[in-house]
């Protein structure tokens, strides 16, 4: 049995779901509420998928072979999503069922091949403030709720 | 039109919100093209009624599914997210109740939102909720009411327990930091008490919030969808439509329409039943099996359904405002009773009055009777 330390979705402190490219989970203990942008989105979801981070890694590193900054990129947002408890870290066994031979290709497929995007969340804390916040005419047009729009300053 | 589609549809939906349907429940040219129209027609700056507003995360969704590009689809995805985030938080928030009836052996049930987010729209956004309603078994309900007393819920009733189970279908409970919960013995009014072990039988095993719970069967959800939507509300409650329209065209091959159509016949409501279903079919929301369609056309309605079905669907303030309160308690009652017999409903009628009326005694009952028909004798 291998005996590797995995990191993997705590689903026993979160709720999340992934639509049209964006991830958003919730904490279930702490209420707050996190999105990931569009490549942190695809690290989720190969994570979720049961995919290594070094299998991660290696396919990123594939795709912006001229990036420097992408495996250092990588293990700070999994330290972050870490320290927010959305993931954990977890002896692998059998129980858990972690499959090293899933690769991720597939689920890295929708990055831009063009420009790199670091992987990266928002955190909103104040519920009750993004809870208020009218999703029709208090928000950004372009990314919508919870994204408030930006008031004009007044001369 | 058949007049009765003719009611139900003028009861639930005005043109503005059949084209918010139809672009929210249909894909291809028919959608789209209601999506062009209804953005044309309403303002979604200025005027957004909250029961229109409640169908944009399914409009969202049937828009993101068709790849369409559109300066709304932002705000619309956000609307989405909100539902998605508020209903999360009710989930979690009545998980922890579930879970503590269930440590006590209450069996619990979900009702119609959360219950088809699970089972029909398999998605934690779509149905947006104000709040989860339950059900438990009567025969639980006396051990229930006396734990959640115990953790600080309060129940605004100060009835007897036996009469609030007699003369209402569900009981909200409130704690000290505000929360409500809905607690339900029997999904609608209108359902026979005798059939609610039905219910129960059919019952399905569902994950809810990280744990194991109960939801009706999709026939009885659909026909309670039904009957909950046609009836007059402040809001208006054509989202019943949303409803019944997923579970038949995501979940059709789990409706057993023999026991649908037995249901409605034996709980008397097979004429409003019929009155949706068809309207369902013919504008297109859900395809129903013309021989369900014949079948529900053959049960005739009795007295009482008749009465409901004619006035259940009206703005109580129409009649209060000519006739007073009595009839709008009158119709309830009649909703709310298993008997059938129109004499036997009215001997009985002051029982349930002076229950909702909070009254001390059937005295008081007849005085207030015959203060409201001499009030109303003098006015005219």
């Amino acid at each position: 049995m291998q005996n590797q330390v995995v990191i993997s979705i705590n689903h026993s402190q979160i709720v999340h779901e992934t639509i049209d490219g964006e991830t958003i989970i919730l904490n279930m203990d702490s209420g707050s509420y996190f999105s990931l942008n569009n490549s942190g989105t695809a690290v989720w979801e190969s994570i979720s998928s049961g995919v290594s981070l070094n299998e991660i890694d290696k396919e990123l590193q594939r795709i912006y072979p001229n990036t420097e900054t992408v495996k250092n990129d990588l293990d700070d947002f999994i330290e972050k999503l870490l320290a927010e408890a959305l993931l954990s870290k977890n002896a692998n066994t059998e129980e858990n069922g972690s499959d090293f031979s899933k690769k991720p290709e597939s689920l890295l497929h929708n990055l831009s091949r063009d420009s790199y995007e670091k992987p990266a969340f928002e955190k909103y804390t104040d519920m009750q403030d993004i809870l208020q916040l009218d999703p029709i005419h208090e928000v950004d047009e372009a990314a919508g709720w919870p994204v408030a729009k930006i008031q004009p300053e007044h001369a | 039109m058949h007049e009765a589609h003719a009611q139900l549809s003028s009861a639930f939906t005005n043109p503005s919100e059949e084209l918010l349907l139809t672009a929210a429940l249909i894909e291809g040219p028919l959608g789209l093209a209601a999506w062009d129209k209804w953005k044309r027609e309403v303002d979604f700056e200025s005027h957004m009624d909250y029961s229109s507003f409640r169908i944009l995360p399914i409009l969202y969704k049937n828009l993101a599914n068709q790849s369409v590009s559109d300066p709304l689809i932002g705000r619309l995805k956000g609307i989405y997210k909100h539902s998605w985030f508020k209903n999360q938080q009710l989930f979690l928030k009545t998980a922890k109740v579930l879970q503590f009836l269930k440590n006590q052996n209450i069996r619990c049930m979900l009702l119609k939102g959360a219950a088809l987010s699970i089972q029909a729209y398999e998605d934690n956004a779509i149905r947006s909720m104000a709040d989860v309603d339950f059900m438990i078994h009567v025969s639980d309900f006396k051990k229930a009411n006396q734990h959640l007393l115990q953790q600080g819920w309060k129940s605004p009733y100060k009835q007897p327990l036996k009469e609030i189970i007699k003369y209402r279908k569900s009981i909200q409970y409130i704690n000290s930091i505000g929360e409500e919960i809905d607690i339900h013995w029997s999904p609608y009014n209108e359902y026979n008490r005798d059939y609610l072990d039905d219910i129960w039988q059919n019952a399905e095993k569902i994950r809810f919030a990280n744990m194991e719970t109960w939801a009706p069967s999709l026939t009885d959800s659909l026909i309670h969808v039904i009957i909950h939507g046609s009836c007059w509300n402040e809001e208006r409650t054509f989202r019943w439509i949303t409803d019944a329209s997923v579970i038949l065209n995501k979940k059709a091959d789990q409706i057993d329409w023999d026991r649908f159509i037995e249901i409605a016949q034996r709980n008397t409501i097979g004429s409003r039943v019929n009155d949706a279903i068809k309207y369902l079919n013919n504008q297109n929301f859900a395809t129903v099996p013309s021989e369900v369609i014949e079948q529900l056309e053959q049960v005739k309605p009795r007295q009482k359904e008749r009465i409901i079905r004619k006035y259940a669907l009206v703005d109580p303030a129409l009649f209060t405002a000519k006739f007073g309160y009595i009839p709008f308690y009158l119709l309830d009652w009649f909703t709310l009773s298993n008997q059938q017999n129109i004499f036997m409903l009215i001997y009985r009628f002051p029982g349930y009055l002076k229950f909702v009326k909070s009254m001390d005694s059937i005295l008081e009952v007849y005085t207030y009777l015959a203060k409201s028909v001499i009030k109303k004798l003098f006015c005219r």
